[in-house]
């Protein structure tokens, strides 16, 4: 008996030391891109053809600064933080609109308008991709960052009304029937009493929402035919079709374009991975 | 509950999600329906209807029958792929094993990268010229996988390409199977091991009925992903070489916007959009499902 104890707990070791082992090797594997693209981006071309795997023989920090002119990153960056900005509030003010009258208000085709917002769940903008590019010239959107907002947005609508939607329901309704009988207005309760009772779910959908603008580069290949309106995703493959021989500008660009992104889920991790499941399944 | 206010108020609130979808969601699919049925070149309003001209074109457009089958493969390789190296990385950062909060968390991160970041640092690591795989296959003396062009090769494009996606996504796979593992009990693991059930039995009988529900999401969420992926593959091979990884998403964007043909385009369109439908209803059902349970 004594024997097999031992035998047991040496079998846990073991296995914890394989699994360990293995998931060392896959965080190299994870992490090595990443290294790299900063060794990159911190090389001088010279060097970087020289020897494309080492590190650098001196730091040069003027990559950035080239890169930042050469490819009017100021720009770009504006452009980016400011549809994610613009996108996020949107998003936000008309989901917990829709969310907050669909949880707690009785009211005809109530379930058809639920139903109605989830067909964007179902619709990827692939499918979309052709005629929108007709119908935003209808709308006389073409080329305008409020087109991009728009698009991005109502591509991820769907998931934060459905999120707002679930949560609301959870907030006991006597707390906004005593609201009311103080005279709150439907408003007054959305934004005084509602929205500051749903942090967690505000920061999931912000995440969510905000991540497309810097993720994604379709909907700017499709949509922004000028400076005026690139993002950095699409400023990165474009600039790398023009230069295509300066990589280590390019990976500096990439490390700026990565950074923010980084920073966020370093700070706001908890939040991230609740997305991630809010976003899969409903909580 | 019933709260008597305005008869209105709940239609105005709802109201400005109700515009803009319609505006850009449920106009421009039926405008892509409409169109599909035309011969619009994508740039004047002079479309002429021919019927089902596009979709008679279609089934026999070899171009599109490859991006069929090329779609099929890219999904059915990632969806193996990254499921099991997202359970196989759950069950490993699950364990307290050291450094478990840190693996967690940078498995996570290649998620949130920018297609364009994704794409270029790996077709920098496969070159065949200065790659970082070819030294590290060198290093050991693998000869035959150091020379190998993964991207420019037509027979190793399409894998590299799956092995990518896998690469970014497969820590976002992890946290949903995670979650899942979290939340089975661990007296039932107790149980099970009192009754002198072994690692592999307790996994077969305990763990893998409870993360059931989280391989179905994680099966529906990967190909859904995969049937939409555009981005990542056209910084990779813009689809090529020679059509190797020409994914249906490509393939609409090549016809429409390259080739003119955004009434053709819209048809291929709408073939994909039946396909995701029927897939997402599966998943619809499923969250409402789980929702009448909550």
């Amino acid at each position: 008996m004594f024997h097999l104890q031992v035998g047991r707990e040496r079998g846990q070791v073991a296995f914890k030391l394989l699994s360990f082992i293995i998931a060392f090797i896959i965080f190299i594997v994870v992490i090595y891109p990443l290294i790299q693209m900063i060794l990159i981006s911190l090389k001088s071309p010279a060097n970087f053809f020289q020897d494309p795997l080492g590190f650098p023989k001196h730091i040069r920090i003027k990559n950035y600064l080239e890169a930042w002119g050469e490819a009017n990153v100021g720009r770009l960056f504006f452009n980016t933080v400011f549809i994610t900005f613009f996108t996020i509030v949107l998003t936000m003010f008309v989901a917990s609109l829709a969310g907050f009258a669909i949880s707690k208000y009785q009211f005809k085709g109530k379930k058809l308008f639920y139903n109605y917002f989830m067909i964007g769940l179902i619709v990827p903008i692939q499918v979309l991709m052709v005629s929108l590019m007709r119908v935003s010239r209808l709308l006389h959107l073409q080329n305008t960052l409020a087109l991009l907002i728009f698009l991005f947005s109502v591509f991820s609508l769907s998931l934060a009304i459905f999120l707002y939607t679930g949560f609301f329901k959870t907030i006991p309704s006597e707390l906004l029937d005593a609201a009311r009988i103080d005279g709150c207005t439907f408003m007054h309760m959305l934004f005084i009493i509602i929205l500051p009772l749903s942090g967690t779910i505000n920061a999931i959908v912000a995440i969510l929402v905000g991540m497309n603008p810097w993720k994604d580069f379709l909907i700017p290949l499709l949509f922004s035919t000028s400076e005026k309106t690139r993002t950095l995703s699409l400023g990165i493959l474009q600039f790398q079709e023009s230069f295509y021989t300066n990589w280590t500008l390019v990976f500096a660009i990439m490390v700026m374009q990565t950074i923010p992104m980084l920073v966020l889920f370093i700070m706001f991790q908890r939040f991230f991975i609740k997305g991630v499941i809010g976003g899969s399944i409903k909580q | 509950m019933r709260l008597r206010i305005h008869k209105l108020t709940p239609y105005i609130a709802i109201l400005p999600a109700f515009l803009i979808f319609t505006l850009f969601i449920v106009f421009p699919l039926i405008e892509s329906f409409r169109l599909s049925f035309t011969d619009w070149d994508g740039m004047f309003f002079n479309e002429v209807y021919i019927g089902l001209g596009n979709y008679i074109e279609m089934m026999q457009d070899p171009y599109f029958l490859n991006s069929i089958t090329v779609t099929f493969l890219y999904t059915a390789g990632v969806l193996v792929i990254q499921n099991i190296f997202g359970l196989l990385l759950a069950l490993i950062v699950d364990q307290r094993i050291p450094f478990c909060n840190l693996f967690r968390s940078v498995f996570f991160v290649p998620s949130l990268l920018a297609a364009v970041v994704v794409g270029y640092s790996f077709a920098y690591i496969l070159s065949p010229h200065f790659g970082v795989m070819k030294e590290v296959f060198s290093f050991f003396s693998l000869h035959f996988l150091s020379d190998l062009d993964w991207l420019g090769d037509r027979r190793l494009a399409l894998f590299s390409v799956v092995m990518v996606t896998a690469w970014q996504y497969m820590g976002y796979t992890m946290v949903i199977y995670l979650g899942a593992l979290q939340s089975v009990p661990t007296e039932l693991y107790e149980s099970a091991a009192i009754d002198g059930a072994g690692r592999f039995i307790r996994f077969l009988k305990v763990t893998f009925p409870m993360i059931a529900q989280a391989v179905t999401i994680n099966i529906i969420l990967t190909t859904v992903g995969c049937l939409k992926m555009f981005d990542l593959i056209w910084v990779l091979t813009v689809g090529g070489p020679a059509m190797a990884t020409q994914t249906i998403g490509i393939y609409i964007y090549r016809t429409a916007f390259h080739g003119n043909r955004a009434g053709y385009g819209n048809a291929v369109c709408i073939f994909l959009f039946s396909l995701i439908v029927l897939i997402s209803v599966i998943q619809i059902k499923y969250l409402t499902a789980r929702e009448v349970e909550a």
